[in-house]
């Protein structure tokens, strides 16, 4: 049975048909918003908030793309507006709080970060646009094709914005990038 | 899934990129533990108990995505009703407003461009005092654009009203989402017209911004998960609060233009 077939008899109520949906894509779907929140809850929101979107879009879904991919782009769009929300939370609660302890703490947190702190804070400064291709991408393996489906823009503007990413990265990491050559 | 990860190899518009590099982040960079299915499929079946039926997220003003890339898949989105769907009766009301109140909006910011020689006030009454309101500022000079603003200065702050005095009865109303999604897509109308409008207005339609998104938050989370729709609400009445952001409100739109 194909996932379209699944989707039709989730669309007339078997929630068993959505069960099979949910198995054959919630790993995928899990490790994406893992990767774009960082965060175990956030991940665990996003991906029941993605699945619930679909499930009440299922009318929607005529099979002019996989499922797979339908879920995806709805998926993506929940992690982007969620980790949207999620900043501004947490830039208000930040110039809410106690300032001075934060700074006193950030200089011995700040101090010598190794390789890999640097490449992991240049991805996260990485524009959203950008930073979402390069995780699909080089850290997930999707296809440029998938990638540009999902996001509902041209394959070419996928490569283009994977490669302005990498460009972004070796700019923003400069000489740590040496240590890895 | 096909991996075309190394079809461009070394990327020949980034001289120097090595994919064993990123071969190094992939094991590092938010790497995903194991997913927890049956916790979150309780949760998710939970959430379709709730919804009553597949297919019940066909309400635009629901499905409209402000910051929006969603629905650009798979089927082209039926706009009709399905029948026996229980839309809530405020927001077949405020359809019709909303549209209103947007093309007002587009209005006011168009009037305000064309005929602003400036910014909406004098610059050098641009920096409000911290603390201060709208009202110590100078008055305003009429324009289209002040008025827009302050007509959704007024809508907004009836929204405030109605999610605070919910809350402070325990209660998140979830047809106020709407509601809140099209207030957050005007704000964020005006905040775009930055240049043109005081430094105190630009301040508090950011932090208006802020309260709706969490209004926002609450509302989408209550009925799935009452515990985070109190979280959201109890931040959006610290943010109140803390910012006065009510008393500066109603200093921007007085009683005249509330209900305009």
């Amino acid at each position: 049975m194909t996932e379209f077939e699944w989707a039709e008899q989730a669309r007339d109520g078997d929630e068993r048909a959505f069960r099979r949906l949910y198995d054959a894509n919630v790993d995928r779907i899990y490790r994406l918003m893992y990767r774009m929140a960082g965060e175990e809850q956030l991940a665990k929101d996003f991906t029941q908030e993605a699945f619930l979107r679909a499930y009440r879009k299922l009318d929607q879904f005529r099979g002019d793309a996989k499922f797979s991919t339908w879920l995806h782009s709805i998926a993506v769009s929940v992690a982007l507006n969620g980790i949207r929300k999620a900043d501004r939370h947490r830039k208000r609660e930040h110039a809410l709080d106690d300032v001075s302890g934060i700074l006193a703490a950030a200089p011995s947190k700040r101090a010598e970060p190794g390789v890999r702190e640097r490449i992991e804070e240049a991805v996260d400064q990485l524009p959203d646009i950008y930073r979402t291709v390069f995780l699909m991408h080089d850290l997930e393996g999707y296809a440029h094709g998938e990638i540009a489906t999902s996001l509902g823009v041209a394959e070419g503007t996928s490569k283009a914005r994977l490669s302005r990413a990498r460009a972004k990265l070796r700019e923003a990491l400069g000489d740590a990038m040496q240590e890895y050559v | 899934m096909t991996n075309d990860r190394h079809e461009d190899g070394r990327d020949p518009t980034v001289p120097g990129f090595v994919p064993e590099w990123v071969d190094a982040v992939r094991e590092t960079y938010h790497a995903p533990p194991g997913a927890p299915r049956e916790e979150m499929w309780a949760a998710i079946e939970a959430g379709m108990t709730a919804a009553s039926g597949p297919g019940t997220g066909t309400d635009p003003a629901q499905d409209a995505d402000v910051d929006g890339v969603i629905d650009l898949v798979g089927g082209r989105a039926r706009r009709e009703p399905r029948p026996g769907s229980a839309r809530p009766r405020r927001l077949r009301s405020a359809a019709p407003w909303a549209v209103a109140a947007a093309a007002l909006l587009v209005l006011g910011i168009g009037i305000g461009r064309w005929s602003a020689a400036g910014p909406l006030l004098p610059t050098g009454t641009a920096n409000a005092p911290a603390g201060g309101t709208i009202a110590e500022a100078p008055a305003p000079d009429g324009s289209g654009l002040e008025l827009a603003a302050r007509m959704h200065f007024g809508r907004t702050e009836s929204l405030l009203a109605t999610v605070r005095s919910d809350a402070r009865a325990g209660r998140v109303d979830g047809s106020v989402g709407p509601w809140a999604r099209t207030l957050l897509a005007q704000t964020r109308l005006l905040m775009d017209a930055r240049g043109e409008t005081r430094d105190d207005v630009q301040q508090l339609l950011s932090d208006l911004e802020l309260v709706l998104v969490q209004v926002l938050g609450a509302t989408e989370a209550s009925g799935m998960d009452e515990e985070r729709a109190r979280e959201e609400l109890d931040l959006m009445i610290r943010s109140l609060e803390r910012g006065e952001i009510l008393p500066r409100i109603r200093s921007a739109a007085p009683s005249t233009m509330a209900g305009a």
